[in-house]
Protein backbone atom coordinates (compact mmCIF):
# COMPACT_ATOMS: atom_id res chain seq x y z
CA UNK A 1 0.00 0.00 0.00
CA UNK A 2 1.05 3.23 -0.60
CA UNK A 3 0.65 6.05 1.51
CA UNK A 4 1.61 8.78 -0.21
CA UNK A 5 -1.27 10.91 -2.09
CA UNK A 6 -1.76 10.40 -5.58
CA UNK A 7 -4.97 11.97 -8.09
CA UNK A 8 -3.34 11.16 -11.53
CA UNK A 9 -6.93 9.94 -13.46
CA UNK A 10 -9.20 11.58 -10.60
CA UNK A 11 -11.55 13.56 -11.71
CA UNK A 12 -12.44 16.49 -9.07
CA UNK A 13 -15.26 18.59 -8.87
CA UNK A 14 -15.15 21.77 -6.63
CA UNK A 15 -18.27 23.40 -6.34
CA UNK A 16 -17.38 27.93 -5.64
CA UNK A 17 -14.27 27.23 -6.89
CA UNK A 18 -13.10 30.81 -8.48
CA UNK A 19 -12.15 32.02 -5.55
CA UNK A 20 -11.10 31.70 -1.67
CA UNK A 21 -11.09 28.14 -0.13
CA UNK A 22 -11.74 26.31 -3.27
CA UNK A 23 -9.15 27.98 -5.04
CA UNK A 24 -6.79 26.36 -2.92
CA UNK A 25 -8.49 22.99 -2.43
CA UNK A 26 -8.83 23.16 -6.43
CA UNK A 27 -5.01 24.09 -7.01
CA UNK A 28 -3.94 21.49 -4.17
CA UNK A 29 -5.32 18.55 -6.21
CA UNK A 30 -4.26 19.84 -9.42
CA UNK A 31 -1.09 19.85 -8.00
CA UNK A 32 -1.14 16.00 -7.53
CA UNK A 33 -2.45 15.33 -10.79
CA UNK A 34 -6.15 15.66 -10.56
CA UNK A 35 -8.26 17.14 -13.21
CA UNK A 36 -10.25 19.63 -11.32
CA UNK A 37 -13.91 20.88 -12.58
CA UNK A 38 -13.64 24.07 -11.65
CA UNK A 39 -17.82 24.97 -10.82
CA UNK A 40 -18.57 28.59 -10.36
CA UNK A 41 -21.17 31.91 -11.52
CA UNK A 42 -20.05 33.07 -15.15
CA UNK A 43 -19.31 36.50 -13.29
CA UNK A 44 -16.05 35.14 -11.70
CA UNK A 45 -15.39 33.25 -15.42
CA UNK A 46 -12.07 35.32 -15.65
CA UNK A 47 -10.65 33.89 -12.08
CA UNK A 48 -11.70 30.35 -13.32
CA UNK A 49 -9.32 30.84 -16.41
CA UNK A 50 -6.10 31.77 -13.88
CA UNK A 51 -6.69 29.10 -12.26
CA UNK A 52 -7.07 26.72 -14.82
CA UNK A 53 -3.45 27.89 -16.47
CA UNK A 54 -1.86 27.65 -12.94
CA UNK A 55 -3.49 23.92 -12.56
CA UNK A 56 -1.60 23.19 -15.53
CA UNK A 57 1.86 24.65 -14.31
CA UNK A 58 1.65 22.60 -11.36
CA UNK A 59 1.52 19.62 -12.97
CA UNK A 60 -2.37 18.78 -13.05
CA UNK A 61 -5.53 20.03 -15.40
CA UNK A 62 -8.73 21.74 -14.88
CA UNK A 63 -11.35 22.78 -16.60
CA UNK A 64 -14.00 25.97 -16.14
CA UNK A 65 -18.17 25.17 -15.52
CA UNK A 66 -20.27 28.57 -15.69
CA UNK A 67 -22.82 27.20 -13.88
CA UNK A 68 -25.44 28.58 -10.66
CA UNK A 69 -25.80 25.82 -8.79
CA UNK A 70 -28.86 26.25 -7.64
CA UNK A 71 -30.44 26.46 -10.82
CA UNK A 72 -31.20 22.95 -11.50
CA UNK A 73 -31.65 22.98 -15.23
CA UNK A 74 -28.02 24.75 -15.28
CA UNK A 75 -26.91 21.97 -13.19
CA UNK A 76 -28.60 18.84 -15.26
CA UNK A 77 -27.07 20.61 -18.47
CA UNK A 78 -23.60 20.83 -16.71
CA UNK A 79 -23.68 17.50 -15.42
CA UNK A 80 -24.53 15.72 -18.48
CA UNK A 81 -21.36 17.57 -20.47
CA UNK A 82 -19.43 16.27 -18.11
CA UNK A 83 -20.41 12.89 -18.24
CA UNK A 84 -19.90 12.92 -22.33
CA UNK A 85 -16.71 14.49 -21.73
CA UNK A 86 -15.21 13.11 -18.91
CA UNK A 87 -17.63 9.86 -17.87
CA UNK A 88 -17.25 10.05 -14.05
CA UNK A 89 -16.16 12.48 -11.01
CA UNK A 90 -14.65 10.48 -8.52
CA UNK A 91 -14.29 13.11 -5.71
CA UNK A 92 -16.92 16.10 -5.36
CA UNK A 93 -16.26 18.99 -2.42
CA UNK A 94 -19.28 20.61 -2.08
CA UNK A 95 -17.73 24.56 -1.30
CA UNK A 96 -19.65 27.49 -3.07
CA UNK A 97 -21.59 29.20 -0.22
CA UNK A 98 -22.72 32.71 1.11
CA UNK A 99 -22.89 34.38 4.40
CA UNK A 100 -25.46 36.75 5.05
CA UNK A 101 -25.63 38.44 8.13
CA UNK A 102 -28.04 40.77 10.08
CA UNK A 103 -30.16 40.94 13.29
CA UNK A 104 -32.32 38.08 13.37
CA UNK A 105 -35.69 40.48 13.82
CA UNK A 106 -34.63 42.43 10.62
CA UNK A 107 -33.44 39.20 7.94
CA UNK A 108 -35.55 39.11 5.44
CA UNK A 109 -36.99 35.92 3.14
CA UNK A 110 -34.91 36.70 0.25
CA UNK A 111 -31.78 36.40 2.74
CA UNK A 112 -33.10 32.85 4.80
CA UNK A 113 -34.59 31.34 1.11
CA UNK A 114 -30.78 32.63 -0.82
CA UNK A 115 -28.71 31.06 2.46
CA UNK A 116 -30.03 27.67 2.22
CA UNK A 117 -30.60 27.70 -1.31
CA UNK A 118 -26.80 27.72 -1.62
CA UNK A 119 -25.94 26.43 1.57
CA UNK A 120 -28.16 23.33 1.61
CA UNK A 121 -30.25 22.66 -1.32
CA UNK A 122 -27.71 22.87 -4.13
CA UNK A 123 -25.10 20.56 -2.31
CA UNK A 124 -27.61 17.93 -1.50
CA UNK A 125 -29.32 17.58 -5.38
CA UNK A 126 -25.11 18.19 -6.68
CA UNK A 127 -24.32 15.33 -4.38
CA UNK A 128 -27.30 13.11 -4.98
CA UNK A 129 -27.30 13.72 -9.02
CA UNK A 130 -23.28 12.90 -8.67
CA UNK A 131 -24.06 9.92 -6.53
CA UNK A 132 -26.66 8.41 -8.67
CA UNK A 133 -25.22 8.88 -12.22
CA UNK A 134 -21.03 8.42 -11.23
CA UNK A 135 -20.70 7.19 -8.17
CA UNK A 136 -22.57 4.41 -7.06
CA UNK A 137 -22.08 2.80 -11.25
CA UNK A 138 -18.37 2.94 -10.02
CA UNK A 139 -18.62 1.60 -6.84
CA UNK A 140 -16.73 4.72 -5.28
CA UNK A 141 -16.70 8.29 -4.73
CA UNK A 142 -15.51 10.78 -2.05
CA UNK A 143 -17.62 13.51 -1.17
CA UNK A 144 -16.92 16.49 0.94
CA UNK A 145 -19.40 19.11 2.71
CA UNK A 146 -17.38 21.85 3.13
CA UNK A 147 -19.31 23.18 6.86
CA UNK A 148 -17.89 25.67 9.13
CA UNK A 149 -17.29 25.81 12.78
CA UNK A 150 -20.87 27.90 12.83
CA UNK A 151 -22.28 23.99 12.90
CA UNK A 152 -21.34 23.83 16.64
CA UNK A 153 -22.16 27.17 17.94
CA UNK A 154 -24.76 29.68 17.84
CA UNK A 155 -23.43 32.22 15.31
CA UNK A 156 -25.49 35.54 16.47
CA UNK A 157 -26.76 37.62 13.57
CA UNK A 158 -26.20 35.46 11.09
CA UNK A 159 -28.36 32.58 12.08
CA UNK A 160 -29.49 31.39 8.22
CA UNK A 161 -25.64 30.65 7.77
CA UNK A 162 -25.63 28.27 11.37
CA UNK A 163 -28.15 26.91 10.22
CA UNK A 164 -26.95 25.71 6.87
CA UNK A 165 -23.96 24.64 8.31
CA UNK A 166 -25.54 22.66 10.88
CA UNK A 167 -27.54 21.18 7.93
CA UNK A 168 -24.54 20.06 5.48
CA UNK A 169 -23.53 18.13 9.29
CA UNK A 170 -26.77 16.35 9.52
CA UNK A 171 -26.44 15.35 5.34
CA UNK A 172 -22.78 14.55 5.65
CA UNK A 173 -23.73 11.50 9.15
CA UNK A 174 -27.05 10.76 6.78
CA UNK A 175 -25.70 9.93 3.23
CA UNK A 176 -22.45 8.63 4.96
CA UNK A 177 -24.47 6.26 6.18
CA UNK A 178 -26.52 5.75 3.32
CA UNK A 179 -24.21 5.40 0.83
CA UNK A 180 -21.10 3.38 2.86
CA UNK A 181 -22.39 0.51 0.51
CA UNK A 182 -21.12 2.02 -2.17
CA UNK A 183 -18.21 2.97 -0.93
CA UNK A 184 -19.19 6.28 -0.96
CA UNK A 185 -17.02 8.13 1.28
CA UNK A 186 -18.63 11.46 2.99
CA UNK A 187 -17.21 13.78 5.36
CA UNK A 188 -17.25 17.57 6.44
CA UNK A 189 -14.68 20.28 7.10
CA UNK A 190 -15.40 23.06 9.44
CA UNK A 191 -12.85 25.74 9.41
CA UNK A 192 -13.11 28.60 11.39
CA UNK A 193 -12.49 32.40 10.17
CA UNK A 194 -10.50 32.01 7.44
CA UNK A 195 -9.18 35.05 5.09
CA UNK A 196 -11.62 35.15 2.09
CA UNK A 197 -13.98 37.57 0.30
CA UNK A 198 -16.56 35.88 2.40
CA UNK A 199 -15.70 37.38 5.80
CA UNK A 200 -13.86 40.68 4.36
CA UNK A 201 -17.43 42.88 5.76
CA UNK A 202 -15.50 42.45 9.09
CA UNK A 203 -13.15 45.17 9.97
CA UNK A 204 -9.37 44.59 11.12
CA UNK A 205 -10.02 44.97 14.72
CA UNK A 206 -12.44 42.51 15.19
CA UNK A 207 -10.63 40.13 12.24
CA UNK A 208 -7.71 40.34 14.97
CA UNK A 209 -9.67 39.57 17.85
CA UNK A 210 -11.07 37.35 16.70
CA UNK A 211 -7.41 35.53 15.71
CA UNK A 212 -6.23 36.38 19.50
CA UNK A 213 -9.06 34.03 21.01
CA UNK A 214 -7.63 31.19 18.82
CA UNK A 215 -5.70 29.20 20.23
CA UNK A 216 -3.38 29.27 17.42
CA UNK A 217 -3.40 33.13 17.39
CA UNK A 218 -4.40 34.15 13.47
CA UNK A 219 -6.99 33.02 11.33
CA UNK A 220 -6.64 30.75 8.64
CA UNK A 221 -5.77 31.17 5.25
CA UNK A 222 -7.59 29.31 2.67
CA UNK A 223 -4.23 27.35 1.91
CA UNK A 224 -4.80 26.55 5.93
CA UNK A 225 -8.05 24.27 4.68
CA UNK A 226 -6.34 22.09 1.71
CA UNK A 227 -4.05 19.57 3.81
CA UNK A 228 -7.52 18.36 5.72
CA UNK A 229 -9.54 17.99 2.28
CA UNK A 230 -6.87 16.13 0.42
CA UNK A 231 -6.52 13.70 3.14
CA UNK A 232 -10.25 12.96 3.11
CA UNK A 233 -10.14 12.15 -0.42
CA UNK A 234 -7.39 9.93 -0.36
CA UNK A 235 -6.53 6.87 0.59
CA UNK A 236 -5.36 7.47 3.79
CA UNK A 237 -8.76 7.75 4.62
CA UNK A 238 -10.05 4.42 3.52
CA UNK A 239 -11.82 4.05 6.63
CA UNK A 240 -13.22 7.46 7.83
CA UNK A 241 -16.62 8.66 6.62
CA UNK A 242 -19.22 10.56 8.26
CA UNK A 243 -16.84 12.96 10.24
CA UNK A 244 -16.27 16.18 10.48
CA UNK A 245 -12.90 17.35 10.88
CA UNK A 246 -12.25 20.92 12.04
CA UNK A 247 -10.12 22.92 10.23
CA UNK A 248 -9.52 25.40 13.02
CA UNK A 249 -6.62 26.49 14.89
CA UNK A 250 -8.06 24.83 18.06
CA UNK A 251 -11.11 27.45 18.16
CA UNK A 252 -13.40 24.62 19.08
CA UNK A 253 -12.03 23.14 21.82
CA UNK A 254 -10.84 26.46 23.75
CA UNK A 255 -12.95 27.98 25.65
CA UNK A 256 -14.61 31.49 25.07
CA UNK B 1 10.94 24.21 11.04
CA UNK B 2 6.93 24.59 10.79
CA UNK B 3 7.14 25.47 6.75
CA UNK B 4 4.36 27.52 4.74
CA UNK B 5 3.56 25.37 1.96
CA UNK B 6 3.03 26.97 -1.53
CA UNK B 7 0.34 26.51 -4.04
CA UNK B 8 0.87 23.37 -6.39
CA UNK B 9 3.06 21.56 -3.56
CA UNK B 10 0.94 19.88 -1.75
CA UNK B 11 2.75 16.59 -2.03
CA UNK B 12 5.12 18.43 0.86
CA UNK B 13 1.94 18.12 3.16
CA UNK B 14 1.95 15.00 3.52
CA UNK B 15 5.98 14.68 3.95
CA UNK B 16 7.73 12.47 6.57
CA UNK B 17 11.67 12.76 5.75
CA UNK B 18 14.23 13.59 8.27
CA UNK B 19 11.15 13.45 10.95
CA UNK B 20 12.05 12.39 14.44
CA UNK B 21 9.02 10.14 15.22
CA UNK B 22 8.70 9.24 18.81
CA UNK B 23 6.00 6.27 19.18
CA UNK B 24 5.32 4.51 22.80
CA UNK B 25 3.47 0.99 22.61
CA UNK B 26 4.57 -1.06 20.06
CA UNK B 27 1.62 -3.51 20.18
CA UNK B 28 -0.41 -3.80 16.76
CA UNK B 29 -0.95 -0.17 16.11
CA UNK B 30 2.13 1.40 17.29
CA UNK B 31 3.96 -1.10 15.24
CA UNK B 32 1.97 -0.55 12.48
CA UNK B 33 2.36 3.01 12.35
CA UNK B 34 6.30 3.26 13.03
CA UNK B 35 6.83 0.66 9.86
CA UNK B 36 4.86 2.85 7.66
CA UNK B 37 6.67 6.14 9.40
CA UNK B 38 9.78 4.39 8.83
CA UNK B 39 8.75 3.75 5.07
CA UNK B 40 7.55 8.07 4.16
CA UNK B 41 11.66 8.34 5.34
CA UNK B 42 10.60 9.12 8.90
CA UNK B 43 13.63 8.64 12.09
CA UNK B 44 11.92 6.48 14.28
CA UNK B 45 12.47 5.26 17.89
CA UNK B 46 9.99 2.79 19.53
CA UNK B 47 9.22 2.12 23.15
CA UNK B 48 7.77 -0.05 24.89
CA UNK B 49 7.52 -1.91 28.30
CA UNK B 50 8.33 -5.03 26.24
CA UNK B 51 11.31 -4.47 25.08
CA UNK B 52 11.45 -7.88 23.17
CA UNK B 53 8.29 -6.84 21.23
CA UNK B 54 9.88 -3.49 20.54
CA UNK B 55 13.37 -4.59 18.80
CA UNK B 56 11.87 -7.41 17.16
CA UNK B 57 9.85 -4.27 15.04
CA UNK B 58 12.79 -2.15 15.41
CA UNK B 59 14.71 -5.00 13.19
CA UNK B 60 11.84 -5.53 11.01
CA UNK B 61 12.02 -1.90 10.26
CA UNK B 62 15.75 -2.25 9.89
CA UNK B 63 15.50 -5.90 7.92
CA UNK B 64 13.30 -3.34 4.80
CA UNK B 65 15.94 -0.52 4.93
CA UNK B 66 14.32 1.93 7.85
CA UNK B 67 15.88 4.20 10.17
CA UNK B 68 14.75 2.54 13.35
CA UNK B 69 15.81 2.00 17.29
CA UNK B 70 14.47 1.21 20.67
CA UNK B 71 14.21 2.25 24.04
CA UNK B 72 12.17 0.30 27.48
CA UNK B 73 9.64 3.04 28.91
CA UNK B 74 7.35 1.90 31.67
CA UNK B 75 4.32 5.08 31.32
CA UNK B 76 3.54 4.92 34.78
CA UNK B 77 6.67 6.06 36.66
CA UNK B 78 7.09 9.76 35.98
CA UNK B 79 11.02 9.27 36.16
CA UNK B 80 11.07 6.53 33.71
CA UNK B 81 9.24 8.54 30.95
CA UNK B 82 11.65 11.95 31.79
CA UNK B 83 14.96 9.83 31.89
CA UNK B 84 14.21 8.34 28.63
CA UNK B 85 12.64 11.39 26.73
CA UNK B 86 16.05 12.78 28.07
CA UNK B 87 18.00 10.26 26.29
CA UNK B 88 16.10 9.98 23.24
CA UNK B 89 16.68 13.79 23.18
CA UNK B 90 20.10 13.74 23.79
CA UNK B 91 20.94 11.07 20.85
CA UNK B 92 18.77 12.24 18.24
CA UNK B 93 18.79 16.31 18.84
CA UNK B 94 15.04 16.56 18.66
CA UNK B 95 11.55 15.00 18.81
CA UNK B 96 8.92 16.43 15.75
CA UNK B 97 6.38 13.49 16.57
CA UNK B 98 5.11 11.47 19.53
CA UNK B 99 2.23 8.77 18.72
CA UNK B 100 1.24 7.64 22.16
CA UNK B 101 0.05 4.09 20.95
CA UNK B 102 -0.04 2.63 24.51
CA UNK B 103 -3.05 0.95 26.49
CA UNK B 104 -4.17 -2.02 27.97
CA UNK B 105 -7.85 -3.14 28.92
CA UNK B 106 -9.80 -5.88 31.10
CA UNK B 107 -13.40 -6.90 31.13
CA UNK B 108 -16.10 -6.88 34.00
CA UNK B 109 -19.21 -5.35 35.25
CA UNK B 110 -18.87 -1.97 35.86
CA UNK B 111 -20.45 -2.34 39.60
CA UNK B 112 -18.39 -4.90 40.15
CA UNK B 113 -14.81 -3.97 38.51
CA UNK B 114 -11.70 -4.60 40.41
CA UNK B 115 -9.76 -1.71 41.75
CA UNK B 116 -6.45 -2.68 41.44
CA UNK B 117 -7.66 -3.43 37.99
CA UNK B 118 -9.06 0.04 37.75
CA UNK B 119 -5.80 1.84 38.96
CA UNK B 120 -3.69 -0.52 36.63
CA UNK B 121 -5.84 0.70 33.38
CA UNK B 122 -5.62 4.35 34.76
CA UNK B 123 -2.09 4.55 36.15
CA UNK B 124 -1.50 3.39 32.37
CA UNK B 125 -3.66 4.52 30.00
CA UNK B 126 -4.58 8.02 31.75
CA UNK B 127 -1.41 8.63 33.82
CA UNK B 128 0.81 7.71 31.46
CA UNK B 129 -0.66 9.54 28.67
CA UNK B 130 -0.31 12.57 30.80
CA UNK B 131 3.25 11.80 31.51
CA UNK B 132 4.57 11.44 28.11
CA UNK B 133 3.10 14.58 27.08
CA UNK B 134 4.32 16.29 29.66
CA UNK B 135 7.58 15.22 29.13
CA UNK B 136 7.32 15.54 25.11
CA UNK B 137 5.36 18.51 25.47
CA UNK B 138 8.55 20.38 27.58
CA UNK B 139 10.88 18.99 24.37
CA UNK B 140 8.24 20.36 21.74
CA UNK B 141 8.22 23.99 24.12
CA UNK B 142 11.69 24.31 23.53
CA UNK B 143 11.68 23.36 19.76
CA UNK B 144 8.94 25.81 19.03
CA UNK B 145 7.36 22.43 17.11
CA UNK B 146 5.79 19.56 17.13
CA UNK B 147 3.32 16.62 16.81
CA UNK B 148 1.51 15.24 19.48
CA UNK B 149 -0.78 11.85 18.21
CA UNK B 150 -2.53 10.06 21.36
CA UNK B 151 -4.49 7.42 20.16
CA UNK B 152 -8.29 7.70 22.00
CA UNK B 153 -10.93 5.00 21.52
CA UNK B 154 -14.74 5.22 20.36
CA UNK B 155 -14.63 3.62 23.61
CA UNK B 156 -14.07 7.01 25.27
CA UNK B 157 -17.53 8.36 23.22
CA UNK B 158 -19.80 5.90 23.42
CA UNK B 159 -20.56 2.73 25.58
CA UNK B 160 -19.16 1.08 22.95
CA UNK B 161 -18.46 -2.49 24.46
CA UNK B 162 -19.70 -3.73 27.39
CA UNK B 163 -18.06 -4.17 30.62
CA UNK B 164 -15.24 -1.67 30.35
CA UNK B 165 -15.64 1.30 31.97
CA UNK B 166 -12.22 2.08 33.19
CA UNK B 167 -10.84 1.99 29.74
CA UNK B 168 -13.96 3.79 28.83
CA UNK B 169 -13.01 6.41 31.22
CA UNK B 170 -9.85 6.36 30.53
CA UNK B 171 -10.43 7.24 26.91
CA UNK B 172 -12.38 10.01 27.19
CA UNK B 173 -9.87 11.50 29.85
CA UNK B 174 -7.24 11.14 26.91
CA UNK B 175 -9.35 12.87 24.52
CA UNK B 176 -9.84 15.34 26.80
CA UNK B 177 -6.03 15.47 27.91
CA UNK B 178 -5.53 16.45 24.00
CA UNK B 179 -7.71 19.20 24.11
CA UNK B 180 -5.69 20.57 27.68
CA UNK B 181 -2.47 19.68 26.29
CA UNK B 182 -3.62 21.19 22.85
CA UNK B 183 -4.87 24.47 24.20
CA UNK B 184 -1.45 25.14 26.39
CA UNK B 185 0.93 24.32 24.06
CA UNK B 186 -0.60 25.81 20.79
CA UNK B 187 1.33 29.09 21.54
CA UNK B 188 4.15 27.37 20.91
CA UNK B 189 3.48 25.86 17.24
CA UNK B 190 2.56 22.43 18.62
CA UNK B 191 -0.45 20.54 17.54
CA UNK B 192 -1.64 17.83 19.93
CA UNK B 193 -4.44 15.90 18.70
CA UNK B 194 -6.22 12.25 19.48
CA UNK B 195 -7.37 9.42 16.67
CA UNK B 196 -10.32 7.63 18.02
CA UNK B 197 -10.31 4.10 16.57
CA UNK B 198 -12.89 1.32 16.69
CA UNK B 199 -12.79 -2.17 16.23
CA UNK B 200 -9.01 -2.92 14.88
CA UNK B 201 -8.50 -6.48 13.62
CA UNK B 202 -5.78 -6.96 15.56
CA UNK B 203 -4.71 -10.81 16.53
CA UNK B 204 -6.17 -9.53 20.18
CA UNK B 205 -9.77 -9.82 18.06
CA UNK B 206 -9.17 -13.15 16.64
CA UNK B 207 -10.56 -15.15 19.01
CA UNK B 208 -13.87 -12.70 19.83
CA UNK B 209 -16.86 -13.96 19.85
CA UNK B 210 -18.97 -13.89 16.24
CA UNK B 211 -21.44 -11.60 18.11
CA UNK B 212 -19.02 -8.47 18.14
CA UNK B 213 -19.20 -9.31 14.43
CA UNK B 214 -22.61 -9.84 13.95
CA UNK B 215 -22.68 -6.23 15.35
CA UNK B 216 -20.20 -4.88 13.20
CA UNK B 217 -21.92 -6.25 9.80
CA UNK B 218 -25.16 -4.16 10.93
CA UNK B 219 -24.18 -1.38 13.02
CA UNK B 220 -21.38 0.08 11.19
CA UNK B 221 -21.73 1.28 7.67
CA UNK B 222 -18.77 0.51 5.92
CA UNK B 223 -20.06 -3.12 7.59
CA UNK B 224 -16.49 -4.59 8.61
CA UNK B 225 -13.34 -4.41 11.11
CA UNK B 226 -10.78 -2.31 9.73
CA UNK B 227 -7.24 -3.39 9.45
CA UNK B 228 -4.23 -2.14 11.18
CA UNK B 229 -2.92 -0.35 8.54
CA UNK B 230 -6.26 1.62 7.97
CA UNK B 231 -4.95 3.57 11.06
CA UNK B 232 -1.80 5.12 9.63
CA UNK B 233 -3.63 7.71 6.77
CA UNK B 234 -4.80 9.50 10.12
CA UNK B 235 -1.62 9.18 11.89
CA UNK B 236 0.45 10.58 8.76
CA UNK B 237 -2.04 13.11 8.50
CA UNK B 238 -1.54 14.76 11.69
CA UNK B 239 2.28 14.22 11.67
CA UNK B 240 2.57 15.83 9.10
CA UNK B 241 2.25 19.52 7.80
CA UNK B 242 -1.16 18.94 5.98
CA UNK B 243 -2.37 19.29 9.63
CA UNK B 244 -0.54 22.40 10.51
CA UNK B 245 -4.27 24.81 11.30
CA UNK B 246 -5.81 21.38 13.06
CA UNK B 247 -5.15 21.23 16.95
CA UNK B 248 -7.29 19.44 20.05
CA UNK B 249 -9.61 17.23 17.32
CA UNK B 250 -10.30 13.58 17.96
CA UNK B 251 -10.12 12.08 14.70
CA UNK B 252 -12.42 8.97 14.18
CA UNK B 253 -11.62 6.26 12.59
CA UNK B 254 -14.86 4.08 12.35
CA UNK B 255 -16.28 3.33 9.09
CA UNK B 256 -18.89 5.70 9.80
CA UNK B 257 -20.18 3.69 13.39
CA UNK B 258 -20.87 7.36 15.50
CA UNK B 259 -22.79 8.55 12.18
CA UNK B 260 -26.35 7.20 12.94
CA UNK B 261 -27.90 4.53 14.90
CA UNK B 262 -29.08 1.86 12.35
CA UNK B 263 -32.62 1.32 12.79
CA UNK B 264 -33.08 -2.65 11.43
N1 LIG C 1 -14.11 32.15 4.95
C1 LIG C 1 -14.48 31.65 6.11
O1 LIG C 1 -14.21 32.23 7.17
C2 LIG C 1 -15.21 30.35 6.17
C3 LIG C 1 -15.32 29.72 7.42
C4 LIG C 1 -16.01 28.51 7.50
C5 LIG C 1 -16.57 27.95 6.36
N2 LIG C 1 -16.45 28.58 5.16
C6 LIG C 1 -17.11 27.97 4.00
O2 LIG C 1 -16.17 27.69 3.00
C7 LIG C 1 -16.81 27.75 1.72
C8 LIG C 1 -15.99 28.63 0.78
O3 LIG C 1 -15.95 29.92 1.33
P1 LIG C 1 -14.88 31.03 0.97
O4 LIG C 1 -14.49 31.64 2.26
O5 LIG C 1 -13.87 30.51 0.06
O6 LIG C 1 -15.89 32.09 0.26
P2 LIG C 1 -15.75 32.95 -1.06
O7 LIG C 1 -16.86 33.93 -1.00
O8 LIG C 1 -14.35 33.47 -1.20
O9 LIG C 1 -15.99 31.89 -2.20
C9 LIG C 1 -17.25 31.30 -2.39
C10 LIG C 1 -17.40 30.99 -3.86
O10 LIG C 1 -18.67 30.36 -4.04
C11 LIG C 1 -19.23 30.88 -5.24
N3 LIG C 1 -20.68 30.76 -5.29
C12 LIG C 1 -21.58 31.37 -4.49
N4 LIG C 1 -22.82 31.06 -4.87
C13 LIG C 1 -22.71 30.23 -5.93
C14 LIG C 1 -23.67 29.59 -6.78
N5 LIG C 1 -24.97 29.76 -6.59
N6 LIG C 1 -23.21 28.81 -7.77
C15 LIG C 1 -21.88 28.65 -7.96
N7 LIG C 1 -20.94 29.24 -7.20
C16 LIG C 1 -21.36 30.02 -6.20
C17 LIG C 1 -18.83 32.34 -5.22
O11 LIG C 1 -18.92 32.94 -6.51
C18 LIG C 1 -17.39 32.27 -4.71
O12 LIG C 1 -16.46 32.15 -5.75
C19 LIG C 1 -18.22 28.27 1.98
O13 LIG C 1 -19.12 27.19 2.00
C20 LIG C 1 -18.12 28.88 3.35
O14 LIG C 1 -19.35 28.89 4.03
C21 LIG C 1 -15.77 29.76 5.05
N1 LIG D 1 -7.05 -2.68 18.99
C1 LIG D 1 -8.18 -2.00 19.03
O1 LIG D 1 -9.25 -2.45 18.61
C2 LIG D 1 -8.19 -0.58 19.56
C3 LIG D 1 -9.33 0.19 19.37
C4 LIG D 1 -9.36 1.50 19.86
C5 LIG D 1 -8.24 2.01 20.51
N2 LIG D 1 -7.13 1.24 20.69
C6 LIG D 1 -6.01 1.85 21.42
O2 LIG D 1 -4.84 1.88 20.62
C7 LIG D 1 -3.68 1.80 21.44
C8 LIG D 1 -2.80 0.67 20.95
O3 LIG D 1 -3.56 -0.53 21.00
P1 LIG D 1 -3.07 -1.91 20.36
O4 LIG D 1 -4.22 -2.54 19.72
O5 LIG D 1 -1.83 -1.67 19.57
O6 LIG D 1 -2.77 -2.71 21.71
P2 LIG D 1 -1.60 -3.74 22.03
O7 LIG D 1 -2.01 -4.46 23.26
O8 LIG D 1 -1.26 -4.53 20.83
O9 LIG D 1 -0.36 -2.78 22.37
C9 LIG D 1 -0.25 -2.04 23.55
C10 LIG D 1 1.23 -1.94 23.90
O10 LIG D 1 1.38 -1.15 25.08
C11 LIG D 1 2.45 -1.71 25.82
N3 LIG D 1 2.38 -1.32 27.23
C12 LIG D 1 1.51 -1.76 28.17
N4 LIG D 1 1.80 -1.20 29.35
C13 LIG D 1 2.84 -0.37 29.17
C14 LIG D 1 3.59 0.47 30.03
N5 LIG D 1 3.30 0.61 31.33
N6 LIG D 1 4.60 1.21 29.49
C15 LIG D 1 4.91 1.09 28.19
N7 LIG D 1 4.24 0.28 27.33
C16 LIG D 1 3.23 -0.45 27.83
C17 LIG D 1 2.28 -3.20 25.64
O11 LIG D 1 3.50 -3.89 25.91
C18 LIG D 1 1.86 -3.29 24.18
O12 LIG D 1 2.98 -3.48 23.32
C19 LIG D 1 -4.18 1.61 22.85
O13 LIG D 1 -4.22 2.87 23.49
C20 LIG D 1 -5.57 1.08 22.66
O14 LIG D 1 -6.39 1.40 23.76
C21 LIG D 1 -7.08 -0.04 20.23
Amino acid sequence: MKYGLDFHNKIVLVTGAAQGIGKSISIGFASLGATVLLVDLEQNERRMVEIVNTADDVGGCAELFCCDITNDASVDKMLSDIKHQYGRVDILINNAGIYRTGPSVEYSYENWDRTSAINVRSHFFMSTKIAKHFMIPAGRGRIIFMSSTAAHFGVPEAVAYGVSKASTLQMTKALAAEWAKYNIHVNAVNPFFVATDLIAFFDEKTVESIAQKSPLKRIANPEDIVGGVLFLCSDLANYITGVHLDVDGGRTIAGS
Amino acid sequence: MKQIIPYGNADKLFDLHGRTCFIVGAGGIGATIAKAFAQKGAEVIIADINAHEAMQICANIQAEGGNAHTYTIDVTLKENVVKVVETVLQQFGKIDVLVNAVGVSATDSAVDFNEKAIDRILDINLKGSVFLNQSIGKVMIAQRYGKIINIGSIGGVLNHTTCTMPYSISKAAVHQLTRSFAGELSEYGINVNAIAPSWVHTPMMENRETAIYEGIRKGVPFGRMMAPHELIGAAVFLATDASNFVTGITLYVDGGYLSCKPLY
